[in-house]
């Protein structure tokens, strides 16, 4: 890497700039070309259509190699050409034609708002250590190689799916290769530097040999998966373990430096950095080997201190946490968060290995899962999973409110409630079980199946049970919200008497005007979830329980099985923002709790309460996932005393087999000045669930609720 | 008739009152009257009203209990003359605004509260501190409730000012881990200036619990212009300089004035001093380690 510089300034600004003209065409004019091709096409297969259209993609779009970057640009970026054009009207055609039947019933819970349906191409993660060992051309070779063996078996069995899958795949690797060709010319035109020229050529025709060309052709394969074939790539994986052998060969061989290899990885972030995406893209440390041993290794400290350094929050980083895991590893993580650097989260070996042995994984299956998105996971190369439902327990607990007023005791109101959820569960599979049959036909995916021996073995894409396992998930929103929403009206109306059912559902249709003292005394009842009181956690069991029962081991619609989460993702302020007020005291448009953490402004009793609380529930239950959320003054983690405690908080949590928790570490003051001189306060970051979010770009009331949750910690809690 | 005592706060995860994730319950009532007190409310041993302005909504419902209370132009207003702490203007308050500071608690009801998070003392070695106002002026609950927490396992801390007879801490000694103890000045008129008293018994029972081998934290609150000049620090450092299981552990304290509303909500006077010592906390502890002291900032 001789007399590389790395420039922030030119990287900061990479994506902005959709390539060079001369290089390919521009994203309308490809969206324009897509649409001609569905237009020729229409005829073919959407398997072939689809790798007609990622060929024709990669053959026009543009690159943008420079001298000032040792990575590659591709022109699709922000733009995903095929999800804009071709896919929804896919979408479309399926509910207004194989699915029309259905389409009353979805019309009319989504009606309801309860439920939101998504097809969900956004959750997997591809094998790494079959990319990696094989490159592109590796991975064609393989393909053809199981195209043949499957003819072998199957003979004349062989259908007609299962040959446009193969074709596809082909046509897909195949212009790889042309792109590949492309780039590689391109590098020499553009005088990019001769390593990576050198790498680019060496990708082309084979594997990653050194530490730099495996990164490089992780970020190709990344591009080409999440822009090109929008089949998004939901982690880099655990880079310390699949670049460590590169690492280590290279540096003994004198081929690279450390310095060489902290500015390639430099460089990488700042690449992801500068994307600006929104949720993030992620990458995870740590867990631990096939042989038991920690993952963590010198590779590992070295990346976090470079990320450490550079101030930015994406790619977001996720420790997997395992009793092995070094304890010094764990403080220089938990170090930078106490200064601020909230994107970095602890997910727990434990909870996983336990949930997924439960679930019938193997061991080895369950010790090695990949930890994906914000906190999910799931087996390493074998899994398509998908979350194609969210559910609003708030707004069942609404529902619920309005069926009747006439319910005699709070056992019958909440019986009713869990009625509810079990029909909402039951309505929202159906539907999804009808879409999910059809995710490959909505969007196929040949590159992604490419990497997947278990798709080669069956002959069929991923998203069309091509992979060993395939599940999906139900995301329970607002669990929290829901649960004190519950217990108030067990409180109030059942227990004290102080409101009826119908002049409760009056105040929550006032927003609380004219009902000023019961909603203080609601807003001040400390029998919320969180607090390790014992009325509303059972309320919390019983209410995701039932919901847990009726969820886990059901049949999807693509062989798989329904899995539960407590995961809210951003929802939980969407959805928030137009619901009306709830019986917890929230008033309408506040944001719904998030994820398996308590109501902003709740908190009564401190963090270790909540930890109590949340860990009353069966974790193993949550296969999807199962976050929580802390947030802690600096005060109280200040010092050799204050990480001292973040660690073992952080460690009771995790070997009680809690699933991922994730740190907000800020001081009021600073937030509160933030929000008076946002212009000095430009990178400030909070974690807000499953991502970070730059301080000003929160709108005010967003920045007001988290404030409230920010007091609350302030005072000790 | 079961031991009971009176607090005024359970604080989870503390984690600067001992080592590791601990619990502190706060007691009520103290024998000395430090300026700077940072928590005014455990001074005296009687429950008082706490008045937390800022929460009231003016509902008027305190008034409708009690006369001492009146809401006056869109303003609560409170008499506090003949207030005896009965409490029951702070049962009829929706908004949490008033509430009796110093409530009384069973050893078996404490026992059952600081317990609670075994789990986190377990993977921090943590554990139970009892901080206040003075907990050895409450011996018997003292003694009981660390005996309980000591024969569970539970790591007990006692932070104290000192300020109290031996017998008192012969009392709770046997079960006590490690003794966290206030050094406000060595200097006896300095002492008496900053908190009313002399520092004879404070500075005796310390040589004691040195000579018995106790494991010792000393805690130095600092206020500027008041006790950190270079001769109290040189006076203190000559002090632990005599200890027989030296160095002493010691840890400097800042002060700040961020408690000030904790006086208006009781209605005492505000005695706090005006300014912060976090910035000499760096010098003074330079000046100190020219002792055999260990300084644990
Ligand atoms: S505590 Fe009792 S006496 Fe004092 S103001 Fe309240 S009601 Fe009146
Ligand atoms: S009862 Fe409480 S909230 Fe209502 S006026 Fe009195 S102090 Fe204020």
């Amino acid at each position: 890497m001789t007399g590389f510089e790395l420039d922030k300034q030119y990287l900061d600004h990479d994506f902005e700039n959709p390539g060079n003209p001369e290089t390919g065409l521009s994203a309308e004019a490809i969206e324009e070309g897509l649409l001609q091709l569905l237009e020729r096409e229409k005829d073919s297969s959407h398997t072939m259509i689809k790798a007609k259209a990622f060929s024709y993609i990669l053959d026009n779009m543009r690159i943008t190699t420079s001298p000032q970057d040792l990575f590659v640009t591709l022109g699709v970026w922000g733009r995903k050409p095929f999800e804009k054009t071709i896919q929804p009207i896919w979408e479309k055609s399926l509910f207004e034609n194989v699915l029309k039947d259905s389409l009353p019933h979805r019309q009319k819970l989504d009606e309801t708002g309860v439920v939101q349906f998504f097809f969900d191409f956004w959750h997997t993660v591809p094998d790494w250590d079959a990319v990696l060992t094989l490159g592109f051309s590796g991975l064609q070779a393989r393909a053809e190689e199981a195209e043949k063996r499957f003819f072998e078996r199957v003979g004349s069995a062989m259908t007609p799916e299962n040959r446009d899958f193969f074709s596809s795949v082909r046509i897909e690797y195949e212009a790889v290769q042309r792109l590949m060709d492309r780039i590689c010319i391109r590098a020499e035109k553009s005088g990019c530097g001769a390593e990576t020229a050198e790498a680019l050529r060496h990708l082309r025709d084979g594997a990653a040999e050194t530490f730099y060309e495996a990164l490089l052709q992780i970020w190709l394969y990344f591009q080409l998966s999440e822009y090109a074939d929008c089949i998004q790539t939901r982690s880099f994986g655990n880079l310390d373990r699949v670049l460590y052998p590169y690492y280590v060969s290279n540096l003994k061989s004198g081929a690279l430096t450390r310095q060489d290899v902290r500015m390639i990885f430099r460089n990488f972030m700042h690449k992801v950095s500068s994307m600006h995406y929104y949720v993030g893209h992620p990458f995870y440390f740590g867990g631990t080997n096939r042989d038991g041993t920690s993952v963590i290794n010198e590779l590992s400290y070295l990346i976090l201190d470079e990320y450490g350094k550079m101030g930015i929050y994406d790619p977001k980083l996720q420790i997997k946490v395992a009793e092995n895991t070094p304890r010094d590893f764990i403080d220089q993580a938990l170090s930078l968060i106490r200064s601020g650097r909230s994107s970095i989260v602890f997910v727990g070996e434990p909870c996983i290995r336990k949930t997924m042995i439960a679930a019938g994984y193997s061991e080895e299956e369950a010790r090695t899962a990949d930890i994906k998105g914000c906190y999910e996971y799931s087996v390493r190369g074998k899994a398509v999973e998908t979350a194609p439902i969210i559910l609003s327990l708030p707004l069942i607990v609404l529902r619920t409110m309005r069926e009747s007023t006439e319910f005699p005791s709070f056992n019958d109101f909440m019986q009713k409630c869990l009625d509810n959820v079990e029909a909402f569960c039951d309505d929202s599979i159906t539907i999804a079980n009808g879409f999910e049959k059809y995710l490959d036909r909505v969007n196929p995916a040949p590159l992604f199946s490419g990497t997947s021996a278990s798709s080669l073995e069956k002959g069929v894409d991923g998203y069309a049970k091509g992979a060993v396992y395939n599940n999906s998930n139900i995301w329970l929103m607002g669990p929290a919200t829901a649960t004190n929403s519950l217990a108030m009206i067990r409180k109030y109306v059942y227990e004290t008497n102080r409101i009826t059912l119908e002049e409760f559902r009056n105040a929550l249709d006032a927003d609380w005007k004219g009902y000023e003292e019961l909603h203080t005394l609601i807003l001040n009842d400390p029998d919320k979830f969180g607090n390790d009181r014992e009325m509303p956690d059972r309320i919390m069991q019983e209410l995701v329980e039932t919901a847990v029962m009726r969820i886990n081991g059901r049949r999807n619609g693509r062989g798989g099985f329904y899995t539960t989460a407590l995961h809210s993702a951003f929802n939980f302020v969407t959805q928030g923002q137009v619901a009306p007020a709830t019986p917890d005291g929230r008033r309408s448009g506040e944001e719904f709790s998030k994820n398996i953490s308590v109501q902003p402004g709740s908190n009564r009793n401190g963090v270790t309460a909540t930890i109590r609380s949340v860990l009353k529930l069966d974790t193993t239950h949550f296969m999807g996932d199962f976050p929580l959320d802390v947030m802690l003054h600096p005060s109280a983690v200040s010092g050799a005393d204050g990480l001292n405690a973040m660690r073992a908080l952080m460690l009771t949590y995790i070997l009680h087999d809690g699933h991922a928790i994730h740190f907000n570490v800020f001081s009021i003051a600073t937030l509160k000045e933030a929000q008076a001189h946002p212009e000095k306060y430009r990178d400030l970051q909070v974690r807000v669930c499953g991502w970070n979010v730059i301080w000003n770009n929160l709108s005010r009331s967003e920045q007001e609720s988290y404030l409230v949750q920010a007091e609350a910690s302030g005072r000790g809690v | 008739m079961e031991t009971e005592g009176i607090y005024t706060d359970i604080k989870p995860f503390a984690v600067h009152d001992g080592p590791g994730i601990r619990t502190t319950l706060f007691l009520k009532g103290c024998p000395l009257r430090c300026i700077w007190c940072h928590n005014p409310e455990t001074i005296h041993r009687e429950p008082e009203l706490e008045l937390t302005a800022s929460r009231c909504i003016l509902c008027g419902k305190c008034a409708e209990v009690c006369p001492r209370h009146r809401i006056e132009n869109g303003i609560h207003c409170m008499d506090r003359a003949g207030c005896t702490a009965c409490g029951k203007c702070a049962e009829a308050c929706p908004s949490g605004a008033l509430q009796i500071c110093g409530q009384k608690i069973t050893v078996a009801e404490a026992f059952r509260i600081l317990t609670a998070d075994r789990m986190f003392y377990e993977t921090s070695g943590g554990g139970v501190t009892l901080s206040g106002g003075e907990p050895l002026l409450q011996p018997e609950f003292c003694a009981e409730l660390f005996r309980k927490l000591h024969e569970s396992g539970i790591h007990t801390a006692l932070d104290t000012c000192g300020n109290v007879s031996w017998r008192n801490f012969e009392r709770v000694l046997p079960w006590t881990d490690l003794v966290l103890f206030d050094v406000k000045g060595i200097d006896p008129e300095v002492h008496r200036k900053c908190t009313g008293s002399a520092n004879g018994v404070i500075l005796e029972n310390l040589r004691k619990l040195d000579a018995q081998g106790i494991s010792l934290e000393i805690r130095m609150p600092l206020m500027p212009g008041w006790n950190d000049s270079e001769e109290d620090i040189r006076k203190a450092g000559e002090f632990f300089a005599r200890f027989r299981n030296g160095p002493v552990r010691v840890r400097l304290l800042a002060c700040h004035d961020l408690a000030r509303s904790k006086y208006a909500a009781i209605g005492a006077p505000d005695t706090m001093p005006h300014g912060v010592s976090l910035a000499r906390i760096p010098g003074i502890a330079k000046m100190l380690s020219r002792y055999p002291v260990r300084i644990m900032n």
